[in-house]
């Protein structure tokens, strides 16, 4: 494998399969190497995660039916940020966005919740498992109409967002084929008093139906079967995913090779995801800091990386005012990445996030003991625990002037004002955007 | 010393003196671009407005057996003449059409609208029905025209968006505009916020940040990033020249809020020549009767109270607002006491300089496409007539084809100058 196992590609992968990594936590990666380094991401259930549950308990949040949205979306952010366990979380955002499902009609925090965590529980299991566990989920079946798709009212809704969107694409089934899986998902309903999923018989299509090009007696759970089994769909996921993780449009000959994987694997995710952190692909120029940082992974990463002792302020306002609002995709697609997520008023917010973080940092206990005697020092010791921020000489000559316009090293209370500024600084460079 | 805002932005900001704002070097050079004497506001109705409900061909018996309970009847309707009425929530702009001042254009479509919002909305906003339903690196066709006729001279808020991210319609090769979510959101998404505990080091900071912002590096998405944090600093400075908001009696909604905004930005000529505002929820498909009834009253009020503060502020003559929608709804209602995906709809123009009136046939309601009404008007030719007679340009290369000019704006002759 020629793979560099250094600083920079250790950052790079806590930065795609989690959210950011620590000091402490990347020389712990370079100690494990690539493998272990992946192995022990994905193996995170030996990992306890109790002072998480520990932190979400003392906040205690309202999240029942009626509770607010706010609530909610900063009981997510607690957990990305405070996590033992940074690729579940990570997988569940990429999951969440895949499977989107919009407060804006589901309007039940409650449910909201349970989705999140239902999807969490199988984000690393089968893909065939999970989209089982979303497809009887009541918020999701809330969303897309499920439940209101009857043998005598059918509702193409859910039919035909699950072979556009969450498993095939389009151009690898029909029209018919949407109409055959809506009359096969008829029936599946909601228990509104335990919300859980319920099957009732009287609504059910029980005849027969050609799928795919199969004729059967079919029910939901065989069309979640049989969609698994199409390359179609092997080849569909495994670019998504490597597109989250390493770039976009991957070459067919990698998209092959990984969907063959995933296939011989019976759809197991964790394999899949193994293949392609560890893959050469992942750490090339392609790859590292190609990608731009969407809101949710702005707030985020610098909230883990300078070990903020609670989660920023109203960072959901940030959030909505950039059109990310957690549980509340604009619709079924999901949220647009990349670009779109830079305009002249977002960039502002981002500025203005920046500022409100760098008034809940306490740079006094993050750099005891680091030995920083000089501007230079400091710039670079804050890029790398940002990064490490690829930054040229010209902009770093900037920010050293900033910290201190005739090159002595500030002290006291003017140290501290200075570090925050520079962090405030580094969190509004264009470089920093990227991911 | 006094250099052109393209010089600055093309060499960098070597040497900005601290205490000036990004832009205190721009003051003076900053040509106010004559298209931006002219502003066209698009009101995108998102979902599909049921143009039958709003625009009714009340006299035709189809329309009342078509909808049994969603048929507006007779005596609640706001009568034109004998073909056609507006539905009854649209008193206000009932009197913009008695004034002569709104156009109602129908039959608008395209030959493939498919009842998809994804691609229909793109294809109306790409005006290019070769779009999908994810427009990936698509340009819209007032960035088009942006790209044509406002790049030079443009500025952060040559174009302005309110309501979700940016829209496709206005994405630009050469000019990138100012989008926000929401009007309440206006002062925040338009200002720095800086740590006040040491006022001493606001400047230092400001000046490290615009110095790197300021740099000319390598084309790619951190230099695209930077181009827009420039253009970000000067909005900041552009948009502390706006007035106060005017006394008229605007509803209290989003809508209201927005075009009460929109009217400072006009007045404050800082060169915004488009504005586009995004208007959800008129998705009906189910118990629509008072949904839409409350959507048309919103917009129909919202619109009038704009049009009464353009008057006040003597910019009446300076501004058209063109409203579509990305389909129109089926004929028949479904079994929820709505409408579901159809295809031809309504759009309809309101200003000074629209020539107010009826376009295109009264629906025909005995000749259905699968049970839609049919296209018989290309939208193309809306936005031809629009770029032709409004904004006194070539629609060609727009458009990239000829459409017609349906005639409802009045050849626009030199307009006064906003400001005098």
């Amino acid at each position: 494998m020629s793979i560099v196992w250094n600083e920079e590609n250790a950052a790079h992968l806590f930065r795609r399969a989690g959210f950011g990594g620590t000091t402490d936590e990347i020389r712990q990666a370079l100690a494990d190497g690539l493998e272990g380094s992946v192995d022990k991401l994905l193996h995170y259930q030996s990992q306890p995660n109790d002072l998480l549950e520990l932190r979400l308990a003392r906040l205690n949040l309202y999240l029942k039916s009626d509770g607010k949205l706010s609530d909610l979306a900063r009981w997510w952010l607690v957990r990305m940020i405070f996590t033992a366990r940074p690729l579940e979380e990570r997988m569940t955002l990429f999951w969440l966005n895949h499977f989107a499902t919009a407060y804006e009609k589901v309007l039940h925090i409650g449910w909201l919740k349970s989705e999140n965590n239902t999807i969490r529980e199988n984000c690393l299991g089968t893909f065939r498992s999970l989209l089982f566990a979303v497809a009887q989920d009541p918020a999701m079946m809330y969303w897309l109409d499920t439940w209101q798709n009857t043998k005598t009212n059918p509702n193409e809704n859910f039919g035909r967002e699950i072979l556009e969107l969450f498993t095939l694409g389009v151009g690898h089934y029909s029209e018919a084929d949407v109409r055959a899986a809506a009359r096969s998902f008829t029936g599946w309903s909601i228990n509104g008093n335990d919300s859980i999923f319920q099957f009732n018989s009287d609504d059910h299509d029980f005849s027969e139906k050609t799928f795919l090009g199969q004729v059967g007696t079919w029910n939901g759970t065989d069309i979640i079967r049989m969609v698994c089994s199409e390359s179609a769909h092997a080849q569909f996921m495994a670019a998504k995913l490597f597109s989250y993780f390493a770039y976009s449009d991957p070459e067919p000959a990698v998209v092959d090779r990984l969907a063959r994987l995933y296939l011989d694997f019976d759809t197991n995710l964790t394999v899949l995801v193994r293949a392609i952190l560890t893959s050469e692909e992942m750490y090339s120029a392609k790859s590292l800091w190609r990608k731009i940082k969407s809101p949710i992974e702005h707030v985020v990463i610098p909230s883990r990386q300078l070990l903020l002792a609670d989660d920023v302020d109203n960072a959901f306002q940030y959030l909505v005012q950039e059109g990310q609002t957690p549980f509340d995709p604009p619709d079924v697609s999901g949220w647009d990445d990349g670009l779109s997520w830079i305009s002249p008023a977002t960039l502002l917010n981002r500025m203005n996030f920046a500022d409100a973080l760098s008034r809940q940092f306490d740079p006094r206990g993050f750099t005891k003991g680091e030995g920083i005697g000089s501007p230079a020092e400091l710039v670079d010791f804050y890029l790398r625990r940002l990064g490490p921020v690829p930054l040229p000489g010209e902009s770093k000559a900037k920010l050293m002037k900033y910290v201190s316009p005739n090159g002595d090293i500030p002290t006291g209370e003017k140290l501290v004002i200075k570090q925050r500024g520079l962090v405030r600084l580094i969190l509004s460079l264009p470089e920093w955007q990227m991911l | 010393m006094t250099i052109s805002r393209r010089e600055f932005l093309k060499v960098g900001g070597a040497g900005i003196s601290v205490s000036l704002l990004f832009s205190d070097l721009l003051k003076g050079d900053l040509i106010a671009n004559p298209s931006a004497r002219k502003i066209l506001v698009i009101v995108q109705l998102a979902g599909g407005n049921d143009s039958l409900n709003t625009f009714i061909p009340y006299t035709d018996r189809r329309y009342n057996q078509a909808r049994p309970t969603l048929a507006l009847h007779d005596e609640a309707v706001l009568k034109v003449d004998d073909r056609f009425a507006f539905h009854s929530s649209m008193q206000p702009l009932k009197e913009l059409y008695d004034q002569g001042r709104l156009a109602f254009v129908n039959g608008v479509g395209f030959p493939s609208l498919d009842r998809s919002h994804f691609r229909c909305r793109n294809v109306w906003q790409t005006a290019d029905e070769s779009a999908g339903p994810a427009a990936k690196g698509q340009l819209g066709w007032l960035g088009r025209y942006a790209d044509a006729y406002l790049s030079s001279g443009a500025t952060a808020v040559t174009t302005f968006a309110v309501g979700g991210r940016e829209p496709l319609g206005l994405t630009s090769r050469t000019v990138s505009g100012t989008s926000i979510i929401s009007p309440e959101v206006f002062s925040t998404s338009t200002d720095l916020v800086i740590d006040p505990r040491d006022p001493s080091d606001i400047e230092p900071y400001k000046a490290a940040l615009f110095e790197i912002y300021g740099q000319q590096k390598q084309p790619g998405d951190v230099d695209l990033i930077r181009t827009r944090g420039r253009a970000a600093f000067e909005a900041v400075d552009l948009f502390k020249q706006l007035g106060p908001a005017s006394m008229a009696s605007y509803p209290n909604s989003r809508l209201g809020r927005t075009l009460q905004l929109i009217a400072r930005i006009a007045a404050a000529d800082i060169g915004t020549a488009i504005v586009w505002i995004a208007v959800d929820g008129f998705d009906t498909h189910g118990l629509q009767a008072t949904t839409h009834s409350k959507l048309l009253g919103d917009v129909s009020s919202s619109l009038l109270a704009f049009q009464q503060d353009l008057n006040a502020r003597r910019l009446a003559d300076n501004v058209v607002v063109l409203a579509w929608s990305e389909f129109g709804r089926r004929v028949f209602e479904n079994g929820n006491l709505g409408t579901d995906h159809g295809k031809a709809g309504t759009v309809f123009l309101i200003g000074n300089r629209v020539k107010g009136g009826a376009y295109g046939d009264v629906p025909d309601l005995s000749d259905l496409d699968d049970g839609d009404l049919k296209t018989r008007i290309d939208f193309r030719s809306v936005y031809w007539t629009v770029i032709e007679d409004w904004l006194s340009h070539d629609p060609l290369p727009v458009l990239q084809r000829r459409f017609e000019n349906l005639g409802f704006m009045q050849r626009a002759g030199r307009v006064r100058a906003i400001r005098h």
